[in-house]
């Protein structure tokens, strides 16, 4: 359990090898590696979320233990492979037609990486058929989209109404600098966030937990 | 942007875009002519000095911050236009509100206009503070010498910092790396604007730099201009309440009103601007430039609305 707080305190702390470190000592020590996984690196960046929920951290500090997060998960992708562990939910993202922003949207993909689910970024300026078509050949059950101009709101709204109309039944979660809880609504998303921690609970919320065996 | 009786609300068009024109003219606007006539607006013009020159690999260490350094050089000929002596006789003449846009802010100053260079500045402002700190004075102190060279020919009515720094729900840094990595690199560019009596110093920012009020206020800012907003964050009534009379507030109209109906255009200039105003130094303008999808007929209730609300009494 010491060495599991080892992993924890080194994410949040931002220390990439004390982490490796840390993550390596579990496994000599005979640790599952989806105890690693889950009781370690998820559980730390559920604390970083804590953290940036009360205002101790914001977007730098995130940034930094995800990387810290995502050099132990380096070291224990073999052996999550070895046990079977595999994302379980994919969520494709990006940021909308007409909009050329994408600082939020990957901060938002790298968090919800970090939390087990497979990602497919689809850049920006994507169009509507864009995430259609690729949730359907990919088995995506969430559709993450991200708008920073209030130009670019229209293009949220017809590429929400775009995925709504297709056959296959799809999650919407929006977020982005203009992109308010009321405005998600109105565009029929089923989940909302104003933040790239709080996107992962909506996701988690919406289609599951990261990871399955 | 003084507590003064003003003969009338001044209201800063920011430009229509062409395309918002052409959708116009489909929805009866005869000219863009016809359209300045009818909702005239005050002139304000916005001098932009030369940023200082981008590097072809932005610095990642002290030591690469050296040839960045020699090539700030705010003397450099060539960093004015040629018509420059002419653009300041008219100034000298002018009848309308000239702005000095003085800086850029942090993360352009940083060089972050993509996502591989936003997360270099992450990283540094964590584990490298000491280059960060010193990367921004350096740059502060070039704007600073930028901006003296036109103070000493013109005399401006404010100056505008550019500070593109806000999230949806928080600004993207914390108020204290903000305070310890920013701020004082903005000391030599205030101190200047105090010796030349500006008396209109604007942060303009975008979507919630909420948090970063109380340190800005602190440093001699007195002026908000917030675009592309949360209007739920940013909420202009809340703002004066909380931080008095003597924030100047430029904007605080939700553009994405404009594209709904005309009650909730209503609505939101009628609850909002009324308070605004009576309580002074503040100039109504929505938080972005018009966009395509707003209706003409939309605009014009608008306008019309507001120029009724800030009649003279």
């Amino acid at each position: 359990m010491d060495l599991m707080k080892n992993i924890i305190g080194s994410i949040l702390a931002f220390d990439e090898d004390g982490t490796v470190r840390g993550v390596q000592a579990e496994l000599e020590r005979g640790t599952d590696a989806r105890i690693i996984l889950n009781n370690g690196l998820i559980a730390a960046m559920d604390e970083a979320g804590k953290y940036y929920d009360r205002g101790i951290f914001f977007v730098p500090e995130m940034m930094m233990a995800a990387e810290a997060m995502k050099s132990g998960i380096s070291i224990l992708r073999p052996h999550l492979k070895n046990a079977g562990v595999t994302p379980a939910g994919c969520i494709v993202i990006g940021t909308v037609k007409g909009d050329q922003h994408d600082i939020g949207k990957n901060l938002v993909a790298m968090m919800l990486e970090c939390a087990g689910f497979r990602v497919i970024d689809l850049g920006k300026d994507v169009d509507p058929d864009g995430f259609v078509v690729t949730a359907r050949q990919n088995g995506a059950k969430l559709i993450a989209l991200s708008a920073l101009l209030t130009s670019t709101l229209s293009s949220m709204e017809a590429t929400a109404s775009r995925i709504k109309s297709g056959k296959t039944p799809l999650k919407i979660l929006v977020g982005g600098a203009p992109v308010t809880k009321a405005f998600a609504g109105r565009i029929g998303a089923d989940g909302y966030s104003p933040d790239a921690t709080g996107a992962v609970v909506v996701a988690r919320n919406l289609i599951g937990s990261g990871f399955s065996e | 942007m003084q507590h003064g009786r003003p003969d009338r609300v001044p209201y800063f068009e920011e430009g229509i875009r062409n395309e918002v024109l052409r959708a116009w003219k489909n929805q009866g606007l005869s000219s863009k002519a016809e359209l300045a006539r009818t909702f005239p607006s005050d002139k304000r013009e916005e001098i932009e000095l030369d940023p200082a020159p981008e590097p072809k690999k932005w610095p990642a260490s002290l030591a690469e911050l050296e040839a960045f350094r020699k090539s700030l050089d705010a003397r450099q000929s060539g960093r004015r236009p040629r018509t420059w002596g002419e653009r300041v006789r008219g100034w000298h003449e002018r009848d309308h509100v000239l702005m000095l846009r003085v800086h850029r802010g942090f993360f352009l100053s940083m060089g972050v206009y993509d996502w591989r260079r936003f997360a270099e500045v992450a990283r540094l402002a964590i584990k490298h503070p000491e280059f960060v700190r010193e990367c921004m004075q350096m740059q502060g102190e070039f704007a600073a010498r930028s901006a003296e060279r036109v103070l000493n020919q013109v005399e401006i009515d404010a100056a505008v910092f550019t500070e593109p720094i806000g999230g949806n729900d928080r600004p993207l840094i914390s108020p204290r790396m903000y305070e310890d990595l920013v701020l004082p690199s903005y000391r030599p560019l205030l101190d200047l604007l105090k010796r030349h009596r500006v008396g209109t110093i604007i942060f303009r920012t975008f979507a919630n730099s909420r948090l970063l009020m109380p340190s800005i206020l602190k440093w001699g800012f007195n002026c908000l201009w917030a675009c592309e907003v949360n209007v739920d964050a940013m909420d202009y009534r809340i703002l004066r309440r909380e931080f008095g009379r003597d924030l100047g507030l430029i904007g605080g109209i939700d553009l994405d009103v404009l594209r709904g109906d005309k009650e909730a255009i209503r609505r939101e200039i009628e609850e909002k601007v009324p308070p605004l105003v009576a309580d002074g130094r503040y100039v109504p303008l929505a938080d972005g430039r018009v966009r395509q999808d707003v209706p003409f007929e939309n605009y014009i209730y608008y306008r019309q609305l507001l120029k009724q609300i800030t009649a003279p009494q």
